[in-house]
């Protein structure tokens, strides 16, 4: 009797270290992705020329997120390799470039406990490499549509009260350790890879590209009320200042963004969305910044199955027929420009977008827009949308010295497909067709071209009128974890039955 | 000598279980107290059971200078067990459970179980299996006598609620009244609202009634879809109270009031959609109702997926916790209502005496004090005659014979 007792608690206590063990466990996160996206592209990101072929690949992002939480403290790293299927230049070779990097690294400590009422619901102070992701994404946001995804070194003070929260961040970058002198800082990378062949200078850049800001602070303030939220950003970005020859000197050119956002829901179904922001005092090459962004948009539930919205984006641009000192060109900072401004990343992306690909010569962007959503499935959600782009300032024509081009850019039609095979497998299928004009090819004929057509008065030759893209995209994020604590979780009902068994044989008969 | 070491062996070992078993399966275990100051409050797994874990929370049971154990409990049965014999002086409970205990339906008759206070209204849901997907869809209840009659040829048909007499039983009687389905020619059966996705998976049932998450949850993993939501069947009706044993309604007076005033607290903050998507993360932890809080923060803000290709429904009336005290508010004709259903269901046999029940069980001077000091108003509607939204037959809380002689039965 007393052996099988005996017996019962090993085993009981065998369990609770488990169930014990699980506690620790759910503390811990562990997750994994694999993206694979096959992309077809006769025109992805600007309109190609006649004699071109369309490319087809497939690129690979591998990412493997560890978690771990405490009670003052939270952990959080995600390793990440991304490259293009057959790009490796041997098994044995190391020159294929440095493709496994620490895409997130970083440590939260909290100073106040979430779980219990005080001032303040939270105080933190979140340190390392991170994605700075705010509201919809348009001006800091993870950019996870690029597999190299976004991130920033960065220090970001957190603080939430009630329905309020305050973020305070700042980062300064360094080229690397210095022995005792210096500051100067040149941007990694100073080039990128072109669409087609050879690595080409980045434009004097926007959205991470080309030379990255020095230092920055911000300060980021939102307040929800009701289902509806509204926002303020302010965010300072300071370049090295340029001089000739790709070099820097000391001292820095300090861009200010400021303004905010209102995300509005009507009767609980339809949402509102308004923006507007302001981008002022230099630009980095020092040119004074007076720019703004302004934006509205709607989404309103049809049905249970159907939400249709339409909207308009408006980035200021300069007036290309003149040179002007100030520069009116929004940058729409660190945000996530693919779910903006049409899926073929026309605009504000890597491909060059002004006359003769010159961004500072940018005209901005008119952007009107039909959205659709349609739930075909529980599993399966269809979604187009319809844009229509204006250049939002005057468009200089080249041949024709005083003249400008028609505002009108195009016409782009993007449809994805969204499959959820399981929880952990989804499937994305999309087709883009731009139906591009004459003033857009002008505009991005970036690199070469436009270079050599402006200064060596050789004709241009016109790019075909429309682009297409297609992808297909899966992606498996399997929780590592999930499974050992739903194996765990049974262990502990294990636990609570034996435990009753155990008190069943200790009663007296 | 070997005897000694096992006696050792055993003590030593059953001291490290005692100490680690608490832990495990509840809230986190509290420091040895006095007896007499702590208050044990109970819950079942639900989301409407955030009043009292979030007051918790809070800290809001100690703002108001009373310390409180919160504790996870199995069923609605344990809860009304443990009310009764004075291991919890309070919990989380359904608001029909002290009417159908005290009328001998859900317990022996007579015994007393009292309402302090509503938790909340609204927040439930009849969810079908998925065998019935395209042959009933959302709030088509004309669909669901034919369907029924159908699944009836190849097998018998099973709903389930969560206590005889509860408000799921009474949910779930109503559902099938006003869809013109026979009260027995279906089998009802009683599981605990933690068991209802679990039991639809293995086909044990073919309906249930019960609070959210858990028909969330059936959605989410393809085992049935929401049929409709309680705030359909009557917008804004009474769902969860603070119930409490009676000898420490009587003995501890003023303690309890302070409970209230706690509780009180959360349910306001409760009612901010701010603060809700905070709390779904809370009460979904293993030690509260372990469920994936996106499904908790979805229907706590009325977002609701429907399952079976239905598309998503948000709602205006979903699960609130104060409306500036209209939910908490306890009614005695909310309490003369159930019984009456009782009687209509055939539950009882003759009718009880409703307004003496509904006195003696329903501590609404209490809860009078609790508002006025907390200045929140005490609603003028009690008492007087009203319909649900799906079936419009007028009930009249001074006058329940009438409305049970033209009521669907």
């Amino acid at each position: 009797m007393k052996k099988r007792f005996l017996h019962k608690v090993l085993i009981i206590l065998t369990l609770c270290l488990f169930a014990l063990e699980k506690e620790g466990f759910s503390q811990l996160l562990i997750n994994a992705q694999l993206r694979t996206r096959t992309e077809f592209r006769d025109g992805q990101g600007t309109l190609p020329l006649p004699h071109q072929t369309p490319s087809v690949f497939t690129s690979q992002r591998t990412r493997l997120n560890i978690g771990y939480g405490m009670e003052k403290l939270r952990l959080f790293t995600s390793i990440q390799d991304i490259r293009v299927w057959g790009q490796d230049a041997s098994t044995i070779s190391n020159i294929d470039g440095n493709k496994l990097f620490l895409h997130e690294a970083w440590g939260e400590i909290v100073f106040n406990d979430t779980t219990y009422f005080k001032t303040f619901k939270n105080v933190s102070l979140k340190l390392g490499r991170q994605e700075l992701v705010y509201d919809d994404e348009r001006l800091l946001g993870g950019l996870n549509w690029l597999q190299q995804g976004r991130r920033h070194d960065a220090a970001v003070l957190k603080f939430a009260k009630g329905t309020w929260t305050a973020d305070l961040g700042a980062a300064f970058n360094q080229q690397r350790e210095l022995k005792n002198t210096g500051n100067l800082y040149y941007g990694v990378p100073g080039t990128q890879i072109a669409t087609d062949s050879a690595n080409v200078a980045a434009p004097a850049g926007t959205n991470f590209i080309g030379t990255m800001y020095k230092s920055m602070q911000f300060l980021y303030i939102s307040k929800e009320i009701g289902f509806s939220k509204a926002t303020f950003l302010l965010f300072k970005d300071d370049f090295q200042k340029p001089i000739a020859g790709g070099k820097f000197t000391k001292g820095t050119n300090s861009r200010v963004t400021v303004g905010g956002n209102i995300f509005g829901t009507l009767m609980r179904k339809h949402k509102i969305d308004a923006s507007f922001f302001y981008q002022g005092n230099k630009d980095k090459l020092g040119n004074k910044m007076d720019a703004y962004m302004a934006s509205l948009s709607t989404m309103f539930a049809i049905d249970r199955k159907l939400s249709l919205g339409l909207g308009g984006d408006y980035l200021s641009g300069n007036n290309t027929t003149k040179s002007g000192e100030v520069n009116h060109r929004f940058d729409p900072l660190y945000g996530t420009p693919h779910k903006f401004w049409g899926y073929m990343d026309y605009f504000y992306v890597a491909d060059a977008y002004g006359v003769q690909g010159n961004v500072s010569r940018n005209p901005g962007l008119i952007d009107l827009f039909l959205k659709s959503r349609y739930k075909l499935k529980d599993n399966l959600l269809l979604s187009l949308d319809v844009h229509e782009f204006y250049a939002g300032n005057k468009v200089a024509d080249e041949t024709a010295p005083g003249k400008t081009l028609d505002s009108r850019l195009g016409t782009e039609f993007d449809f994805v497909l969204n499959y959820n095979f399981t929880k952990q497998i989804g499937i994305e299928a999309g087709y883009s067709l731009m139906l591009g004009t004459n003033t857009l090819d002008r505009l991005k004929r970036g690199g070469n071209q436009g270079a050599i057509a402006a200064t060596a008065n050789v004709p241009y030759i016109n790019k075909r009128n429309n682009g297409n893209w297609a992808y297909l995209m899966i992606t498996i994020r399997p929780d590592l974890l999930g499974q050992i604590n739903d194996k765990l979780a049974s262990l502990v009902k294990s636990v609570d039955g034996l435990r009753k068994d155990v008190d069943t044989l200790n009663q007296p008969k | 000598m070997k005897n000694l070491l096992n006696k050792i062996g055993v003590t030593f070992l059953l001291a490290i279980v005692l100490f680690t078993l608490p832990s495990v399966t509840n809230a986190p275990a509290s420091e040895p107290k006095e007896k007499h100051s702590v208050i044990k409050l109970g819950f079942i797994p639900l989301t409407d059971c955030s009043p009292i874990v979030m007051a918790k929370e809070y800290g809001l049971f100690k703002k108001y200078g009373v310390e409180v154990e919160v504790s996870k409990e199995a069923s609605w049965a344990n809860v009304r067990d443990k009310i009764l014999t004075g291991e919890l002086d309070g919990a989380h409970c359904l608001f029909g459970m002290p009417f159908s205990v005290y009328t001998g339906i859900g317990g022996k008759a007579g015994s007393e179980m009292k309402i302090a206070m509503i938790l909340n209204v609204n927040g439930q849901a009849i969810t079908l299996s998925k065998d019935f997907c395209g042959k009933v869809g959302f709030k088509q209840i004309n669909k669901v006598s034919p369907a029924i009659s159908e699944k009836t040829k190849s097998k018998e048909v099973i709903v389930a609620a969560t206590f005889p007499g509860g408000t799921h039983d009474i949910w779930m009687r109503n559902w099938l009244a006003v869809a013109g389905v026979n009260q027995n020619s279906v089998k009802q059966i009683t599981i605990p609202p933690p068991q209802m996705v679990a039991n639809m998976k293995v086909g044990n049932m073919d309906a249930f009634c019960v609070g959210e998450p858990w028909n969330g949850v059936a959605v989410k993993q393809g085992v049935g879809f929401t049929q409709i939501a309680t705030q359909d069947m009557w917008k804004d009706h009474p769902e969860k109270a603070l119930v409490v044993n009676k000898k420490f309604s009587e003995e501890r007076r003023e303690d309890l009031k302070k409970v209230m005033m706690a509780i009180i607290e959360a349910c306001k903050l409760l009612d901010k959609a701010g603060n809700r998507k905070q709390s779904a993360s809370i009460i979904g932890k293993v030690s509260y109702v372990n469920a994936p809080s996106d499904v908790i923060d979805n229907r706590l803000a009325g977002i609701y997926d429907l399952g079976c290709d239905q598309g998503q429904e948000v709602y205006k009336d979903y699960m609130f916790f104060h409306k500036n005290g209209s939910v908490n508010y306890p009614r005695k004709a909310h309490g003369i209502w159930f019984m009456a259903q009782y009687v209509r269901f055939g539950l009882l046999d003759a009718a009880p005496d409703y307004k003496a029940i509904a006195d003696k069980l329903i501590l609404q001077d209490l809860y009078k004090e609790v508002a006025a000091e907390m200045k929140i108003p005490i609603p003028a509607d009690d008492m007087k005659p009203f319909s649900l939204t799906f079936d419009k037959t007028v009930f009249d809380p001074s006058n329940p014979e009438a409305y049970l002689k033209v009521c669907k039965k």
